[in-house]
Parts: C-alpha cells; structure tokens; sequence
C-alpha cells in the first residue's frame, strides 16, 4: 500500500468519524493504530465545546502530532477547558511541539500515583462528557470510540480529572 | 468488476437471447406446416419440427428463469463479498467489523451453494418434461396415426405448460430459500453487533471502573499533595 493509498485512507476515516460526531453516534467505533488515533482525538478537540481531558503515557508524538496540538491550542483560545495527564514524560513538551499555551494544562503523575494505578493504567480521553476514546491496546494504540456516550465519557473526565489533581505541573516537574 | 463477469468465472459470456433461438424453430415448425400441401403426408416430419418447436419453448423457458435468477444471486454475492457498511460505520478492523465480515462470507456461500444448484434443478426438469413431450409425440403418432399436424402440435403444447408451471414453482422454493437466508443472516450480523458492542462497552466499563477506584484510592492518600486547580463546570448557569 502506498502513502498516497494511506492517506487516502486517512481521509476516508476522518470524514466518517466526523460523520459520528454529527450524528451523535452512540455505536462504538475503533482505531488500530496511531494515524487513527491521532485522527480520532483530533476531532474530540475540535468537537468539544467547554471540556476536554485526556490521559495519556507520553503523548505519542505519532497520535499527538501538531495537527493535534493546533487543535489544542484553538481549543484552549476558544475557552474549552482542558487537562492533559502524562504518566512520565510529555514527548511534544520534549521535542518543542506543543504551543506554550497548552504546556499549562498538562499534569505529570508523581511516581507514586503512578505506582498506585500501573495495574489498572488504561489511557483515555473525553471530549465535553460525551465523547470518550480508552486505549485497550496501548502498544497498538487500538482503542474503543464514541461520538456520544455520556455514560461512560462522564465517568473517563472524572477519572482524568482526578489524575489532574494528584498530579503536578509538567514544566515545574522535572 | 461487475456481477456478471464474477458469476461468469472471471469471464463474460457471450449467447444467442434464447427467445431468439426459439422463434426461429417456431417459425421454422409454422412455415413447414404451412406449406405442406393437403395430399402430402408428411406426418412424421411436422411432428419432428413440433418436437423441436416444443423442445425450443422448453429451453426458453428453462433459460428465461435460470439466467435472471443467476443474475439476482450474483449480485447478491458481489454485495455480500463487497459491503458497503464499513463506509457507513466509519470503522475500520475492529472484532465486531470482522465478525461482520465472517458472516457475510457465510452468506456469500450459502447464496453460491444456491447458485450452484440452479442449472442442475431446472436442466432435470426440463430433460423430464422433454422426455413426456417426445413420449406424447410418439403415442400421438404410432398408436393413434394422427394426420393432421394440427393435432400433435395440440398434444405436444400440453407439457409446455406443465413444465412452466413446474418451473415456476421451483424458482419460487429457490426464492423463499434465499429469503430464508436473507433472513437469517440479517439477524446473524444484528447479533453479532449487538453481543459485541455489549462485549466492548462491558470491556471499558470495567477496565475504567478498576481505574477509577484506583484514583480514588491515590485521592484518599494524597489528599493534599498537591492544591486542586478550580474546574470549570460545563453546566450552564
């Protein structure tokens, strides 16, 4: 398959996952791999109205790409309220990716918070306490989705907040 | 590529329209009884062009039921072998994708199995009912020495309707077979969707309940570790 062919792809996927969000789509879709996931969370920014909470390893600089950290920044400008858990290190803080304006909102674990839940550590995200992404696979980065599933998005923004509370400021951390 | 070319074993066929084939012997069987004047007896002879006329009817008919019917079935397979619905669902390999996609292979071939069938279903038939036809021919012949063509023409016509009666009926069983699976298998994949959208989100909950009492538990023992930042509610006022 050629990156032409990928791309194309891409786009396919894109357009129906924000056919989900303007259907508000309660069927649960999925992403097997890190294009996919970066294109998932991409359109929970750019859906969210006033939250977005994610928690996530190291964001991935594959899945939280700079298309990804534009779309945060706008989404910080427009007034969405967001919190970013990282369990260790942040890779877009680390390779100067993401915009000033979001290094704020970005929460490290300490390690024992992280020792706490490392038998249970399941990434997630949760745009506006409707839609919701949690990583099954971490190392596939496949994940379960939905557009709007308020029952579960809820509980994964109460769960990152939580971890946003415990956790300390990305840039006083190191 | 399209339907045909795939039921046609990757190649397109090419054939005389049967209903061509059999006017021409009707034509054929009518100008030879036409012409026939009334001293000669050519019996036996205008019985061999109704045979035909009669075998001719019988293959039409027989194709003009199995070809739409091969055609119908195609299509179904090309569209069981290439769904549309992971457009629709804007999904790509997920497990409830490929069980999807198992059971509409299964319906791919049940739906071939029926395919398959066809000719053999409805060649038998006609053989059957071209064996009453020629019996007919010959007791119309031999035992009562009909002269008149006229009269075995009439006699052969009673099978031809017969068999497209019998015809009839098959491709009717054929069709409430394909429903029956039709059915089935629509309730198949609305199981498969249900049990594993259930299995999914009975996967998340309790991967994220185990998270959340994790959370709480860490809240409970760094309570003040560190300030917790305001939240901005996304209720609005």
């Amino acid at each position: 398959m050629t990156e032409q062919d990928i791309a194309r792809l891409m786009d396919e996927y894109r357009t129906n996952v924000k056919a989900l969000f303007e259907n508000k789509s309660a069927e649960f879709a999925s992403n097997s791999s890190g294009r996919h996931a970066s294109i998932l969370i991409e359109e929970m920014i750019l859906h969210a109205q006033h939250t977005f909470d994610a928690f996530a390893g190291r964001m991935n600089p594959e899945v939280w790409n700079e298309r990804v950290m534009t779309a945060l920044a706008d989404a910080i400008a427009r007034g969405v309220h967001v919190q970013l858990v990282v369990e260790n290190e942040c890779a877009p803080i680390s390779n100067g990716t993401m915009p000033q304006t979001v290094r704020p909102f970005v929460r490290r674990l300490p390690q024992q918070a992280i020792d706490g839940i490392k038998q249970v550590i399941t990434h997630c995200a949760s745009g506006d306490g409707e839609s919701m992404r949690i990583e099954m696979d971490p190392a596939q980065k496949s994940a379960v989705f939905a557009a709007n599933n308020p029952e579960t998005a809820s509980k994964v923004a109460s769960v990152v907040s939580g971890l946003f509370n415990i956790g300390v400021p990305y840039d006083h951390a190191a | 590529m399209p339907p045909d070319a795939v039921s046609a074993g990757n190649c397109v066929q090419f054939s005389i329209p049967e209903w061509i084939l059999a006017a021409g012997t009707w034509i054929k069987a009518a100008a030879v009884y036409a012409v026939k004047s009334p001293d000669d007896d050519r019996t036996l002879l205008n019985a061999v062009f109704a045979i035909n006329a009669g075998f001719a009817t019988i293959d039409y008919f027989t194709q003009s039921i199995v070809r739409p019917l091969r055609r119908k079935l195609n299509k179904r397979i090309f569209e069981y072998k290439n769904p549309d619905w992971p457009k629709k669902i804007g999904t790509e390999n997920s497990v409830a994708n490929l069980k999807r996609r198992e059971a509409m292979s299964q319906l791919a071939d049940a739906t071939m199995r029926i395919q398959n069938k066809i000719p053999t279903l409805f060649n038998s038939q006609a053989r059957k009912w071209k064996t009453v036809m020629a019996i007919a021919a010959t007791i119309a012949l031999v035992l009562m020495s009909i002269p008149y063509t006229g009269r075995i023409v009439l006699l052969l016509a009673l099978p031809v309707p017969l068999f497209a009666w019998k015809c009839y009926s098959k491709k009717q069983g054929i069709e409430s077979e394909c429903k029956a699976i039709d059915e089935k298998y629509a309730q198949l994949i609305k199981d498969v969707n249900d049990s594993l959208s259930q299995d999914e989100r009975d996967e998340t909950t309790s991967r994220l309940d185990d998270l959340e009492k994790a959370v709480n538990t860490l809240i409970k023992q760094m309570p003040s570790n560190k300030p917790k930042p305001k939240r901005r509610s996304t209720k609005k006022k």
